[in-house]
């Protein structure tokens, strides 16, 4: 192996380094160009495309998805904090109560304890 | 051959040099998740339905927040996605001499024409960095924007359809919906003496070009130093009311201690009042985590301030988490409803961890405080700081 090779190798390897602790790109989901026209005097924006996250198996999680995904998109779950189990009771009774989810009192708690098992604060 | 070795050779030490150099982001960061919606650019996604999208923090380095990067905020998930501008009216009634339904060409050919320059910012921006956290939409400090807002007053609007004696309230609704019928529709109101305002528009136009669809298309009320839950987009219904209006959206959501957007999580405030008018605050824009910064060498530190409208007199930076305070440059003012840029050339002398804190005094000589929380993480206001690693 002549000198060149070597010192040619060492950079690539330095280089390839470089590139894999580099920032790690954003997941970027929708390519849109065609969503939005102007025709004549209506503008029209299509219905965006919802990109549901995977949520955990336990108990409740098909009372979750099947409820809660009739308001807003479960991604208003996956983007919140670790909250107490308390916390989590108390917005699924602001769901039920003040925005008037059609939900009894048993499907509520088997909600909330699903949202305590995947975002629970210990 | 040997020159070519040595060419070959410098540009690889260059190349890795300047991948080293550029966005580096300490290990644990997670990129946030971007977006591309109709008429927008990448936007930090918060939620897909409704949607809400946040303003990267770089795109809030300049005076006017560009349209296809304003940050969105619906609350309810039907928002209307198609809207036929010939047949599209702004109706006017309730408490009127003689109710009104105004075209958007109405709007433009048959009242004077006035703009102006104002911060938009959601009553919940920053929420996310509240401690204790806080349940709701998890905005960091992009859930705002400064734009230049075309329109007419709402003013010329109510006085066109007469106030009837005794008129207390003015409602606005939107064309958005809950998918459940029994959910209480968005609607805001301001009283009769402030919606007389002059400042107050309906807008029909955003930096020189219609609103984007999802910032509320073709009409939004701008209601300058105010909290944006008032700035009421697809603008269709103005109801003029002879009581007080009890809907939801004013008398149980947006709701900030009667004393201010302040109390602590063991004793949470008994009397709570519609939030109203943006509060005092400053943060920092620049640098970000993903950027390096050097013993000896110039960073620029570079910062927004934004208040309800009395002016900011000034902004304070401290490099060592509040011992000593140093004044920060202030851009020239775009209006007294703009943010306001301010900037700072720190020199580090040292490596190491420098906490920087921010500070801005309005014209009444009102500060930031130290510390604030409220349950629902609204009108963040205090000191913000930032911690630089100074390698």
């Amino acid at each position: 192996m002549s000198k060149a090779t070597v010192i040619l190798s060492i950079f690539l390897v330095f280089a390839l380094a470089a590139i894999g602790c580099h920032h790690p790109k954003p997941d970027v989901y929708v390519k849109p160009d065609d969503t939005f026209s102007v025709v004549g005097s209506v503008h029209e924006m299509n219905i965006y495309p919802e990109a549901t996250p995977e949520f955990p198996e336990h108990q409740g999680k098909a009372e979750f998805i099947s409820y809660c995904a009739i308001c807003h998109s479960l991604r208003y779950v996956s983007t919140q904090p670790d909250f107490p189990a308390k916390t989590w009771q108390a917005e699924v009774d602001k769901m039920i109560h003040k925005y008037k989810a059609p939900i009894d009192s048993v499907t509520g708690a088997k909600i909330a304890a699903y949202l305590v098992a995947i975002k629970g604060k210990k | 051959m040997r020159e070519k070795i040595f060419l070959f050779c410098f540009i690889a030490v260059a190349a890795c040099l300047s991948l080293l150099s550029c966005d580096n982001p300490g290990a644990g960061n997670t990129a946030p998740t971007l977006v591309k919606f109709p008429e927008k650019k990448d936007m930090v996604l918060v939620t897909d339905r409704p949607p809400q999208l946040e303003t990267p923090l770089k795109m809030l380095r300049m005076d006017i927040t560009p349209n296809d990067y304003f940050f969105v905020r619906w609350h309810l998930s039907q928002i209307v996605t198609k809207i036929d501008i010939d047949t599209f009216r702004l109706r006017v009634g309730g408490a009127t001499d003689n109710a009104v339904a105004l075209s958007l060409n109405d709007l433009k050919t048959k009242f004077p024409q006035d703009s102006i320059v104002a911060l938009a910012i959601c009553a919940g921006n920053s929420r996310a960095t509240f401690s204790p956290r806080v349940p709701g939409s998890q905005w960091n400090n992009g859930a705002m924007g400064n734009a230049k807002w075309k329109g007419v007053r709402l003013r010329d609007i109510l006085l066109k359809a007469g106030i009837k004696q005794g008129a207390v309230d003015i409602t606005f609704q939107g064309l958005d919906r809950a998918p459940l019928p029994a959910t209480p529709t968005f609607v805001k109101a301001l009283i009769v003496s402030h919606a007389l305002d002059s400042d107050v528009l309906v807008a029909y136009e955003m930096n020189g070009q219609p609103l984007p669809m999802l910032n509320g298309y073709p009409l939004k009320l701008i209601v300058p130093g105010w909290y944006a839950t008032y700035w009421v987009g697809e603008l269709a219904t103005i109801n003029v009311l002879t009581d007080t209006f009890n809907g939801f959206w004013m008398k149980k959501a947006y709701q900030v201690p009667a004393t201010g957007p302040n109390e602590s999580p063991d004793n949470l405030a008994k009397n709570t009042v519609p939030i109203s008018k943006i509060n005092l605050h400053s943060i920092f824009v620049e640098p970000d985590t993903s950027e390096q910064v050097f013993a000896n060498k110039p960073c620029l530190v570079e910062g927004l301030a934004f208040d309800d409208g009395t002016g900011i007199k000034k902004v304070e930076l401290s490099f060592n988490n509040g011992k000593t305070w140093t004044d920060a440059i202030l851009n020239p003012e775009l209006g007294k409803y703009s943010w306001r840029r301010w900037k700072y050339t720190w020199t580090p002398k040292e490596t190491g961890i420098y906490r920087l804190c921010v500070r801005a005094t309005d014209n009444n000589g009102k500060t930031q405080p130290t510390r604030q929380w409220n349950r629902s993480g609204y009108a963040r206001g205090f000191i913000e700081h930032l911690d630089v690693n100074v390698n």
